[in-house]
């Protein structure tokens, strides 16, 4: 049995060959199923085993592991010693040993050897993709539009409606409908102690519109070639690290690269107001590189080369050991390949654990906010399913959206899905792509492209814009009040979503109705983000009366449509407001007080859906937002004092 | 007669009692009048609260009730004896309808909806980045 998984890489899909999964888990020692040859698999030796490596028996554990068989090489999974040591023990990342066999041989018999050493707890293979671009990448010619608003000096900030859009550039275009960058530029343009792994292809970090907001590496910068001069068990790393080549030096000279990770990177991160090129969400406001920082993880070499489930897992692990808050993935395995977080997480352990230890609360990087956050797009499959690993619940998988507001032909949506951000309408001509930062040279310094890839970077770099807010204010979030805030900083989508179709130029039309409640809890708006960041008003009800108020500040513009679970009130607070009866019911809370005063109450959600993903099944994530409530005996118009 | 004579005066002098306080009430419905215009704070812990009464009957609310940011509401203000309504615009009415009080420097407003609801506010300039950054309640 074949699979075949698709990366989620604008049009530029990742489709590849992997290795079957055998339908018991690899914990269970059954590759029965398993019939791909190849040469490397990944195996979880026991806490005995490991002790002995480290002890320097490196030999006796070989052929411990390698029963009859010929093996070449035995050694960590790990690329370098994980700078939170504990954490990596406790998730079993240096347990994790990657064996390579003398010949290519069946993976599913040496799987079934391997597994009955006593030393051995698991065994995978290590996944691959393989890089098979579709679709265009079209170089960029400016356009024009009658008026401009002209919020950065960026030449070709008319074009990007994807940061404003007045609806002017073509009849499928409404106003609007775009992320709210140019109004949350009045209060924040970034914090360059924000750091985005960009965890794609390579980001061309000499690009004229990059240079100054890439996150470098100073003791490597200004350090010896070929030496580790930091001591982080990477040589070389300056703008971050080249997984696929196992090297410092950040390479898009691979044949076939088409400049997906220096697009993306662009979307959060041009330099803003430098007078060249694009402008960017976090990119800044001077011109300068004020903007958030941006490291290259770059885990695709071209089109030749793949990333690994070693290699992506590794490059989590340097995002957090490095510095890096946020992890930019606009990569997944196609929609509906998993339907079930244990699907994937067997078949994907390391890189899974990797993506644990980057989101640990022990190895936040950002002083704001209790956990780092990991987004992820939604796949470009056209499929109810979003594609792992975004749709686990503790990472953000993102749906894209046209320059009408509307779903783009082929985002994935459904299960899984938690936010919607512009990602292009790839059949609607040009300019209702996404405009960012190219490579020189193949496509030029500017390019267009769409998918869900393109709409990723937006909640990236809304969330590192957050982020950068807050460290501005001081301000500190618990990692799921964050979470919760990113899901409320949206502007209503369902609304539109309530019938017809959206006419594709190619003939095609999509029932919109198919995706009401299924693109996640909105579109993604930069100012809302700030304002959560900001605080949300208390929720003021009068006093020993019935009260219905929205939760609209708490939940954001799609509140009337998100599901909710429940109220729950801890009994001093209860006490305090003579609480009476609380409940939610279609983005309202009815509640009625019989005291003056104020005190807290919490209201449980799902960010994407009807119900929460877990080991058994695909969902949205689970979300809680503590309000504050104020029981006076005046209640005006929305909320209003008198 | 006499008891004509006293009633008479009786009569007169409760026109003259209603005459007076008719008066007075005017007069008194005319200091606040002049007096309640101008910039008014109250806070307290849970709640940041300026309103400004313009003359010609409009007045600005800024409010910070939980939020990191003020909101602005705006609407019209009518005074009738002591007892002040007002609006959000748009015929949207005030949650109730206040008893007005000032001394000097200070304004009481309690709600006549029976709620018991009384707020002091002192006579205190908008902030000026309070009416920069406020952001209209919507």
């Amino acid at each position: 049995m074949k699979k075949t998984l698709g990366l989620a890489l604008s049009f530029l899909s990742f489709s590849g060959l992997f290795f079957s999964s055998c339908e018991k888990s690899a914990y269970e020692g059954d590759f029965k199923e398993e019939t791909e040859i190849g040469r490397e698999m990944l195996l979880m030796l026991s806490e005995e085993a490991v002790s002995l490596w480290e002890e320097g028996d490196s030999a006796a554990v070989a052929d411990m592991v390698r029963g009859d068989m010929e093996i070449s090489s035995l050694r960590p999974a790990l690329s370098a010693k994980p700078k939170n040591a504990k954490l990596a023990a406790e998730l079993g990342l240096d347990r994790w040993f990657v064996v390579n066999f003398a010949a290519e041989r069946d993976l599913s018999e040496a799987g079934n050897i391997l597994v009955q050493s006593p030393c051995v707890e698991l065994v995978q293979p290590n996944r691959y993709t393989s890089v098979s671009p579709s679709g265009t990448v079209e170089t960029f010619k400016p356009l024009t539009r009658s008026a401009e608003p002209c919020f950065m000096s960026d030449p070709y900030f008319t074009s990007q409606w994807n940061l404003y859009n007045d609806g002017s550039l073509g009849s499928n275009f409404r106003a609007g409908a775009d992320v709210g960058a140019a109004y949350a530029w009045n209060l924040c343009g970034g914090d360059p102690g924000v750091v985005v792994a960009i965890i794609d292809g390579p980001v061309k970090y000499d690009h004229e519109d990059l240079a100054a907001n890439m996150w470098v590496n100073e003791a490597e910068f200004s350090g010896n070639a070929g030496v580790d001069d930091d001591g982080n068990g990477y040589v070389d790393d300056i703008y971050g690290y080249n997984f696929a080549l196992g090297c410092g030096g950040i390479d898009w000279s691979g044949p076939g690269e088409v400049g997906h990770g220096t697009h993306v990177a662009g979307i959060i991160g041009a330099v803003n107001g430098n007078g060249k090129g694009i402008s960017s969400i976090a990119g800044g406001v001077d011109g300068k590189g004020s903007g958030v920082r941006m490291m290259s993880c770059q885990v695709f070499y071209g089109d030749s080369r793949s990333a690994s489930d070693l290699q992506v897992g590794n490059a989590f692990i340097y995002a957090a050991d490095n510095g890096a808050c946020i992890a930019q993935c606009s990569y997944g395995y196609d929609g509906g390949t998993y339907k079930k977080d244990n699907d994937y997480i067997n078949k994907w352990p390391f890189e899974y654990r990797g993506l644990k230890y980057f989101m640990d609360p022990s190895n936040a990087n950002c002083p704001a906010v209790e956990s780092n956050v990991a987004v992820f797009a939604a796949g470009n499959e056209s499929t109810s399913y979003s594609s792992y690993p975004g749709a686990l619940p503790q990472c953000v998988s993102v749906t894209a959206l046209g320059p009408d507001g509307l779903p783009a032909a082929y985002t994935n949506y459904g299960l899984g899905c938690n936010i919607a951000a512009p990602g292009g309408d790839d059949n609607f001509g040009q300019s209702s792509k996404i405009l960012s930062t190219g490579i020189d040279g193949i496509n030029g310094e500017y390019a267009w492209m769409a998918g869900s890839s393109m709409a990723c970077p937006h909640v990236s770099a809304v969330i590192a814009l957050g982020m950068s807010y807050a460290l501005q204010l001081g301000r500190h979030f618990s990692a799921d009040e964050f979470q919760a805030m990113v899901y409320a900083s949206v502007d209503d989508l369902d609304s539109y979503l309530e019938g017809g179709v959206k006419q594709c130029p190619d003939g095609s039309a999509l029932e919109l109705k198919n995706y009401r409640g299924r693109m996640g809890t909105g579109s993604i708006d930069a100012w809302q983000m700030l304002m959560q960041v900001e605080g949300v008003p208390s929720i003021i009800v009068e006093c020993g009366k019935d009260c219905r108020v929205s939760l609209r500040d708490y939940f954001g513009g799609g509140f009337e449509s998100i599901s909710f679970k429940g109220v729950e009130v801890d009994p001093v607070y209860e006490s305090a407001l003579g609480l009476v009866s609380a409940s939610v019911d279609g983005g309202y809370l009815s509640i009625r007080c019989n005291r003056k005063g104020s005190g807290k109450i919490r209201v449980k959600a799902i960010a994407g859906g009807t119900f929460a993903g877990g080991p058994g099944g695909t969902g949205g994530s689970e979300i809680e937002r503590e309000i504050s409530i104020l029981s006076r005996g005046v209640r005006g118009w929305n909320n209003g004092w008198l | 007669m006499f008891r004509n004579i006293k009633l008479h005066s009786l009569a007169l002098a409760a026109l003259l009692s209603a005459f007076v306080l008719s008066t007075l009430s005017c007069s008194k419905e005319a200091n606040l009048r002049e007096s309640l215009p101008g910039e008014w704070h109250y806070s307290d812990a849970a709640s940041d609260v300026y309103i400004a009464f313009s003359a010609d009957g409009h007045y600005e609310l800024f409010q910070k009730i939980g939020e990191g940011r003020y909101r602005e509401y705006r609407g019209e203000w009518t005074l009738k004896k002591n007892i002040l309504s007002g609006n959000y615009g748009e015929g949207i009415a005030w949650g109730s309808s206040y008893r007005v009080e000032i001394d000097g420097d200070t304004l009481l407003l309690s709600a006549t909806n029976g709620s018991g609801e009384k707020n002091v506010y002192r006579r205190e300039s908008v902030p000026a980045s309070v009416r920069e950054s406020a952001e209209a309640a919507i």
